[in-house]
């Protein structure tokens, strides 16, 4: 069931709101009427009703893993829904394929860049026209008069694209090689070459710098204007989606929990909980320092990823390092465990270097890792996972430690000689974590514990996490849940676009004004053209 | 667009020049007879190399049955050629006429065999192409084909049933092949084979399809995001290649008095595929290069007998290690920084 929000009050609405009652009597561009796909039992996406008008610009908004980039996959028929229908200007998608959704009208860009990447910015944008162009093979083998007609044709109207980013200049350069900002302009315009009718923007503004965000915001405004089509986007950058949307549905879930106007939104009470949540979390400890992260800067290729990041970890402690997906978060626990280099500045573990060393052997100094997604031994039992968890400790009572980990999950137990791949997503995540408490680390993080998996598996991973704390255990969390890491943490960090932005306590965090902001989008700022606005 | 521009004028230049020079030498008795005997091998191996570097490089799926089109077009080219002998006198055209009945062979087992094998990916597309590059050599091993003034008469297994009137004679025999085959093709015909199919490929990539077959190359997900047929395009590239080699084998069979369906085994295919992945995938001047160095080494070390394949393998090793490690490139960047800096600038 969809909910609009009412003021305070969350009221059922039709299933077939508009958002905003925009072109509502023209034919809408997009509908799409209770989709829904199921992934091995588990709803990814559920019940979603959206209708977007001719020339609206609708943002997509909600916590990782809550479908976003799914409703996307699904638009463009990369999933074949299980239940519902899309209509695009009226005609039923199904059974399509992705080709022929791009052809009918719908254009997209992906969160992960995905780009063409040997070939020159020009030739992107060419092949993203190949469907308008209008030369056979032969007349290509053989150079006719048709193909130097369609080629000049093709070439000119690539230029144009490409004046609207003011990115001519670049037209020759390989895809591959531009800066990551440029490269999401480059995919922008290679999708408005297949003269969609509907622009779906996956994170168009991640990994850019506030100064080309606020030129982004602009663009998309004007690419609205100038092609006349609606633009659905997701994205993490509040700023953006506040300023540039003029209606908002946000998923939490794989469900709609709200639709409505910006304004409504941010002031809609679920929406805020879904995102960042309740409050609450008690005094502090402090002993000796377990891991200390000295000014790290980190880059992939001309990607400056981490820009100077300092923290400390004391004994016993939870500390969260929370911020919008792309902020730097895991960069900056593969930097720790050794998987990334840093240029400058050092890391030390229990006052030992730890960045000159090889990932295996910085497992050996106590530092154990639970990564994103889990990544179990598919193939191995629950036992063998366990045992690889201490492959690398010398002198280890491997059947004493099993049955520590076989205490503090009750469930592995059960499951002791089930096959990793054949377990639930939450049973994969107890299976990871008993994996990383094997090697007896001193320090353990955990990059997005919480990821995937339903609220009431949330919970128990949290309350799990918990008891690993009081048990002694020092643990450096990674989160997208904002919410439930900061109310278990001692200290929290938060991350934007590679820099901490704010530090405190858990409770410090919750409270603060400027969470909500970094995760909920602020009003209007006064004056946009100072960088440091853009931040909250 | 300039990039492939360069690299096209070098490759035709090389050939051309390769031409002229061995031309020039043959004509004043300067050339080894093992040297003339090579010619149109290495010829064979460089359209080979070209066309398989199209299916590896530009469309950026492993193939390791090459061989097996090579032998369709060996085949069928030859047989073509024999049938023709009374009906084209001269040599040249019908050399020409059994190229292309090669190619049509050739492209046409691509086509079939591209139908199942195109829905595949990686690695399960490679070692299905492996399974039928061997099906078509066991194809040829049991086939008989005879020919009279009646037409064809084809058998498999054993050529019992095939009886021929007195002019008649066999085509193929089983896993004796095709023998007593006219030596027609010729160094002229070698080199005007490499320069159309350099043509067709630099031709074919500078085009919407060529465009298009390399975006799925590099990113199929967002080819498909943007309306790319990704089957019809990925079947053009495999089409053109597999005629192509198709090509190369009715020249290759053609320089010999026999040939056999074991001459274009997996160790064939492979062979080619070392010559693309040597030479750089999607560098077509690199595979001419690897080509013809990879067809007379074995000769040019007739000297070591015995542990000829051996020292061949280190130096294929070795060539491997200088051209690819992070190393020795990251040295030729630099050296390129240094004397192409020029040229980078031009393109900007």
């Amino acid at each position: 069931m969809a909910y609009k929000s009412d003021g305070s009050n969350l009221v059922p609405v039709p299933s077939n709101a508009v958002i905003p009652e925009r072109d509502i009597n023209d034919m809408p561009a997009l509908e799409c009427k209770n989709l829904g796909i199921t992934f091995g039992g588990l709803h990814a996406v559920e019940n979603f009703n959206l209708t977007i008008g001719r020339t609206e610009i609708a943002g997509l908004i909600g916590p990782n893993g809550a479908g976003k980039t799914t409703v996307f996959n699904l638009l463009t028929n990369v999933y074949q829904p299980t239940t519902g229908t899309i209509l695009l200007n009226g005609m039923d998608t199904h059974g399509m394929s992705t080709a022929q959704v791009s052809k009918a009208g719908i254009g997209r860009t992906f969160q992960n860049i995905r780009l063409f990447n040997n070939l020159t910015v020009e030739e992107n944008i060419m092949v993203a026209m190949d469907n308008s162009m209008k030369y056979g093979l032969f007349d290509g083998l053989l150079r006719l008069p048709g193909y130097f007609r369609e080629e000049k044709k093709a070439h000119e109207k690539a230029l144009e694209l490409l004046h609207i980013f003011e990115m001519e200049n670049v037209a020759s350069h390989q895809a591959g090689s531009l800066p990551y900002g440029a490269q999401r302009r480059v995919e922008i315009v290679r999708a408005l070459a297949t003269n969609p009718k509907v622009l779906l923007l996956d994170e168009p503004a991640a990994g850019m710098n506030p100064s080309e965000t606020a030129d982004l915001m602009a663009n998309i405004r004007k690419i609205r204007d100038t092609f006349q089509i609606a633009v659905v986007l997701i994205e993490h950058d509040m700023n953006l989606v506040m300023n540039v949307c003029e209606g908002l549905c946000v998923l939490n879930f794989g469900r709609i929990i709200a639709k409505g106007s910006p304004a409504e939104i941010q002031k809609n009470p679920t929406v805020i909980e879904a995102y960042l949540g309740k409050s609450h979390k008690e005094g502090e400890k402090q002993m000796s320092t377990i891991l200390k992260v000295d000014d790290i800067n980190v880059y992939y290729g001309s990607i400056h990823a981490i820009k100077g990041i300092s923290f400390h970890v004391e004994e016993g402690e939870i500390v969260t390092l929370i911020g919008a997906n792309g902020a730097g978060k895991s960069t900056t626990l593969n930097t720790i465990s050794g998987l990334l280099r840093s240029r400058t500045g050092s890391i030390t573990l229990n006052d030992k270097p730890i960045d000159h060393i090889p990932p295996h052997k910085v497992v050996e100094h106590g530092l154990a890792m639970c990564p994103e997604g889990r990544r179990i031994f598919l193939q191995m039992t629950v036992e063998e996972n366990l045992e690889m968890g201490a492959f690398t400790v010398k002198d280890i009572n491997m059947d004493a430690e099993k049955e520590r980990v076989f205490d503090l999950f009750p469930r592995l137990k059960e499951r002791r000689n089930q096959i990793g791949g054949t377990l639930s997503g939450g049973e994969q995540q107890m299976l990871a974590m008993g994996r990383a408490l094997m090697s007896k680390p001193h320090l353990m993080m955990m990059d997005e514990p919480s990821m995937g998996l339903a609220p009431i598996l949330v919970e128990q991973i949290f309350d799990i996490i918990n008891s690993l704390h009081k048990e002694g255990t020092t643990i450096l969390l990674v989160e997208q849940n904002a919410q439930a890491a900061l109310s278990i943490a001692d200290r929290g960090y938060v991350l934007e676009t590679g820099k901490i932005v704010a530090e405190g306590t858990g409770a410090e965090l919750l409270a603060s004004p400027v969470i909500k902001r970094a995760y909920l989008g602020g009003e209007r700022e006064e004056e946009p053209d100072k960088e440091g606005a853009y931040y909250f | 667009m300039k990039r492939n521009n360069t690299s096209k004028y070098v490759s035709f230049g090389l050939i051309i020049a390769a031409y002229a020079i061995m031309m020039i030498l043959s004509s004043t008795g300067k050339i080894t007879r093992s040297m003339q005997g090579m010619l149109v091998p290495i010829c064979a191996y460089i359209v080979m190399a070209i066309s398989l570097n199209l299916t590896v490089g530009i469309l950026g799926e492993l193939s390791l049955g090459h061989a097996g089109f090579m032998s369709m077009g060996a085949f069928t080219g030859t047989c073509a050629a024999i049938i023709m002998t009374e009906s084209v006198t001269n040599t040249g055209l019908r050399l020409g006429l059994s190229m292309v009945i090669g190619a049509i062979f050739g492209g046409i087992a691509g086509f079939l065999i591209g139908i199942p094998v195109l829905r595949l990916k990686g690695d399960y597309l490679a070692i299905v192409t492996l399974a039928f590059g061997e099906i078509i050599k066991s194809i040829f091993n049991n086939l008989y084909l005879g020919f009279d003034k009646y037409g064809l008469h084809l058998q498999l297994l054993s050529e019992k049933g095939i009886k021929l009137e007195e002019s008649g004679r066999m085509l193929i025999q089983g896993a004796m092949g095709i023998s007593k085959i006219k030596k027609i093709s010729t160094f002229t015909a070698g080199f005007i084979l490499i320069i159309l199919t350099l043509f067709i490929v630099y031709h074919l990539v500078e085009s919407r399809y060529g465009r298009a077959i390399m975006a799925i190359r590099d990113n199929r997900i967002a080819a498909e995001s943007v309306g790319v047929d990704v089957t019809k395009y990925k079947m053009t590239a495999f089409v053109i290649s597999a005629a192509m080699a198709g090509a190369a084998g009715a020249l290759f069979a053609q320089n010999y008095s026999t040939i056999t369906a074991n001459k274009f085994d997996f160790n064939t295919s492979i062979l080619i595929l070392v010559l693309v992945v040597l030479g750089g995938l999607g560098n077509i001047t690199g595979s001419i290069i690897s080509a013809t160095l990879l067809t007379i080494l074995p000769e040019a070390l007739r000297g070591f007998a015995t542990y000829r394949m051996l020292v061949y393998a280190i130096v294929l090793i070795v060539v491997m290690l200088f051209t690819n490690a992070s190393g020795t490139k990251i040295m030729i960047d630099k050296i390129k920084a240094k004397f192409g800096g020029n040229k980078e600038e031009e393109g900007l």
